[in-house]
């Protein structure tokens, strides 16, 4: 047997001073580090024209720019465009375009890309799933380099909004070009601060800066998205610090984080309304005093506080604060005594049964809320029962309207009150589409329309206002409340954005 | 011969197997177009996208096309990614090639010698425990040993990791975690068996020959046993490669199992199909592997 030590053997002593320089010698080399985030689930599709669900047009933000985009107030900024301007026709747009910027592949971004990226949403081969977003287009004129015209068919209130939208980020023309539409999303090229490296299908998406980016190329060494699905392994790989970013974990493992102090926690509103659409072309919720019973029945801020554990707000209005033209109404106070009596009123002294359709895990605490909710009718003897769905199949169910009411939220990713109402309360909108408390309001419908087409922003929200106060009056909903959003890191990690429409910008973050 | 036939009865079954998954996918509720298109999709917006996959055309013509590009290789692209399902199932399908082989060491390694120690202690105390410890093992839910063996080792004493598929030391947990309930069924497949073999007359004579107790049981009882539990081996390993939801969620494992059941919440057909193909020729093929290789264990098996 060798009776030396270990290390002393000629060989081993010769690989451990290799492997110690090689070491030393890569912590040097590079000052910054890798950033490894936890998310739940893989990406869809990374061509942003294509992509439709929230948590890849999280990653996407990272590949991206728009000509314009929200801050973390939903102030709109200048992104791609440093100037922009409505002429007196109500119809053109005029934008003025950053100087020097080039895409990921060292194409130049210009005024001839602008045209071809929103050409390229509305051209039906692209089959965009938001291409109703930028429908209202008419045309796209290049002035000059870096002047770009945008003509819409309608004097269009929400314009600006719909141009900060995921679905109107600028891809690369030489890139769609090379790889074709069914190839780009595997191949993504932006002007982002990000650009992709390697996907592996379900386990992870890593990213390298992009060094020409024109607010400078971040300070991290890589990008990592894990794909880690369960929500307590999340918790646990941030807790062991194996991942420095976790995305999207639910109230109870927020809570338990909290306490570590080697973490910290961004929580923002969201732009997302919860709430219980009633169907108000079925059985008693045809009397709109029915319904605002319900809306008196429901303790909201016991929802708030003990369902979701105060990672929400009592909604006060059908819109978030978040969303422009937001008007605060006020919620409904909980009021069971008057409850009942508007349900006595109606010719429902004794009550009625019905059916609320829910998904599971789809939003924050949907189906416990369901079951607070159940408590609540019962108080005022509304016999209240409860259906849980697969969200697929619930969402085929929904349309075609033969509901009684289901739980669901809505949010606007435009961020503005033409998306956040004008889909959901205007009449022509019933099931199939999203309408799905079978609302009509006539007074409603001219508020929506006419706002739609009207670019003065103080008439407009004057008009916006005039529809909520109508909607909470006419409580086609039960208007439940605002949920937050959480973002857990280590305490290294510093520089986050977390904006209110979910996205999570690390452009600016930096490891310790 | 025999193999010939098996090969060809394989090609019906994996046709069977394609139909059915089409024709089931299509029972169920839900819309592929709507669930790409999102719940806030305007409605003219999904039926562009569902044109765009050719679902709007008849479910007929839809079956002719799918099973006629089958034939060629082709099983499509997926509806989100527009990734080839062959490279999906490429990319998967190492991972849970990888995980199953060794989930079914750690199985065959506990198992086996569980079952025969059983069977050799028969009524006495050591047969009791190992007989209880094998029904904890099979009645132990998968998610909550993972939850238990990853507080345990990962987060309170940090000895081994649980995420990814990169390191040798990444296998430890979840092959634990699948390997233990697998070595329980074994355990009692093989204690079962050899109860059976070890009242045989020829072990008797072995015995009276004067072997020793170790040449007996592994030479003469256990080749003899071995025909039911290589069985089961086969059988538990088909299981193993359909994918484990569960343990592949909690272990962050990027495999087929995972693949299946997040495309069928997107209702992505193509990737569902191509999965299910892909389960269903696998457990044909390991079919017949048992059976040639039991044949080999026992020559008398006429196939």
């Amino acid at each position: 047997m060798d009776k030396k030590p270990w290390f002393k053997t000629p060989l081993r002593l010769l690989l451990i001073v290799v492997v110690a320089l090689l070491a030393g010698q890569r912590a040097f080399a590079a000052g910054y580090k890798d950033l490894v985030v936890g998310t739940g689930t893989d990406a869809s599709t990374l061509d942003p024209h294509l992509c439709t669900d929230s948590a890849t047009e999280v990653i996407n933000k990272n590949i991206y720019n728009n000509l314009v985009r929200f801050d973390t107030n939903m102030k709109l900024v200048p992104d791609l465009a440093t100037e922009w301007k409505l002429a007196k026709d109500g119809l053109t747009w005029s934008f003025n375009l950053r100087r020097g910027v080039t895409f990921q592949d060292g194409t130049p971004f210009n005024a001839a890309a602008v045209k071809f990226n929103i050409e390229r949403v509305l051209d039906p081969r692209t089959a965009s799933a938001r291409r109703s977003v930028l429908a209202m287009v008419k045309s796209v004129e290049v002035v000059d380099d870096t002047d770009v015209k945008i003509v819409t068919s309608y004097p269009c209130g929400s314009f600006l909004f719909q141009m900060a939208h995921p679905v109107a980020a600028m891809v690369s023309p030489a890139a769609v070009a090379k790889w074709g539409n069914q190839k780009f999303g595997l191949n993504p090229c932006g002007t982002g601060p990000f650009k992709l490296v390697r996907w592996d299908s379900g386990e992870k998406l890593e990213f390298a800066p992009f060094e020409h980016y024109f607010e400078g190329a971040p300070k991290l060494k890589s990008l990592t998205y894990k794909i880690i699905p369960e929500d307590s392994t999340r918790a646990l790989l941030l807790e062991s610090g194996r991942i420095d970013v976790a995305f999207r974990l639910p109230v109870t493992e927020i809570q338990r984080l909290t306490a570590d102090r080697t973490l910290g926690i961004i929580t923002t509103p969201t732009i997302m309304t919860m709430y219980v659409a009633l169907n108000n072309q079925k059985g008693p919720f045809k009397d709109p005093r029915v319904r605002q019973a319900l809306n008196y029945a429901v303790n909201k801020a016991s929802i708030v506080k003990d369902v979701v554990d105060g990672y929400a707000t009592v909604a006060d209005s059908v819109i978030p604060p978040g969303v422009w033209g937001y008007a605060k109404i006020g919620a409904y106070p909980f009021d069971p005594a008057k409850a009942r009596k508007l349900l006595a009123q109606a010719g429902y002294p004794n009550g009625f049964e019905f059916t609320l359709w829910t998904p599971v895990g789809r939003y924050l605490m949907d189906k416990q809320m369901a079951e607070a909710i159940q408590a609540q009718m019962a108080a005022v003897g509304v016999k209240m029962k409860i259906q849980t769905w697969d969200f697929q199949a619930l969402m085929s169910e929904v349309k075609k309207g033969q509901f009684d009411s289901v739980l669901l939220g809505w949010s606007a990713s435009s961020a503005d009150a033409d998306q956040a109402m004008y889909p959901v309360f205007e009449s022509t909108q019933w099931p199939p589409n999203s309408n799905r408390a079978l609302y009509k309001n006539a007074m409603v419908d001219k508020l929506l329309n006419g706002a739609r087409k009207e670019t003065n922003p103080i008439k407009r929200a004057q008009m916006y206002k005039d529809a909520q106060k109508q909607i909470m009056a006419d409580a086609p909903w039960i208007t439940l409340c605002y949920p937050k959003q959480s973002v857990a890191f280590r305490y290294n990690i510093g520089g986050i954005e977390v904006l209110p429409t979910e996205h999570v910008l690390f452009a600016r973050t930096t490891k310790r | 011969m025999y193999i010939l036939k098996k090969l060809a009865l394989t090609i019906l079954v994996l046709i069977g197997a394609a139909t059915c998954s089409f024709l089931l996918l299509r029972m169920l509720p839900g819309d592929p177009a709507e669930a790409l298109a999102g719940p806030q999709a305007a409605l003219e917006d999904v039926e562009t996208v569902r044109k765009s996959l050719d679902l709007d055309k008849p479910a007929a013509r839809q079956y002719l096309t799918y099973m006629t590009s089958m034939a060629r290789g082709d099983l499509g692209y997926s509806y989100r990614s527009h990734r080839l399902v062959v490279d999906e199932i490429k990319a998967r399908w190492p991972a849970t090639l990888k995980l199953s082989l060794a989930s079914m060491l750690v199985a065959i390694f506990c198992g086996v010698p569980l079952g025969i120690h059983a069977a050799q202690k028969r009524g006495r105390l050591a047969d009791t425990v190992s007989m209880v410890v094998s029904f904890v093992g099979v009645s132990m839910p998968s998610f909550w040993l993972g939850m238990i063996l990853i507080v345990c080792f990962s987060v309170k004493f940090q000895l081994l990791p649980f995420s990814g598929d990169d390191e040798l030391l990444n296998y430890v947990l979840p092959s634990l975690t699948l390997g233990l309930g697998v070595a329980a069924n074994i355990a009692r497949m093989t204690r079962a068996s050899m109860l059976e073999t070890l009242g045989q007359d020829y072990v008797r004579t072995a015995r009276g020959k004067g072997l020793s107790e170790f040449r007996v049981v592994k030479l003469h009882a256990l080749r003899n046993a071995a025909v039911p539990i290589v069985t089961i081996i086969g059988l538990q390993l088909g299981a193993l490669l359909g994918g484990q939801v569960v343990t592949e969620t909690l272990f962050v494992w990027p495999g087929l199992g995972r693949m299946i059941v997040d495309s069928l919440n997107a209702r992505d057909y193509m990737v569902v199909q191509g999965g299910i193909l892909v389960l269903a020729a696998t457990f044909a093929i390991l079919n017949l592997l048992t059976d040639l290789l039991c044949k080999a264990l026992d020559p008398r098996i006429r196939l």
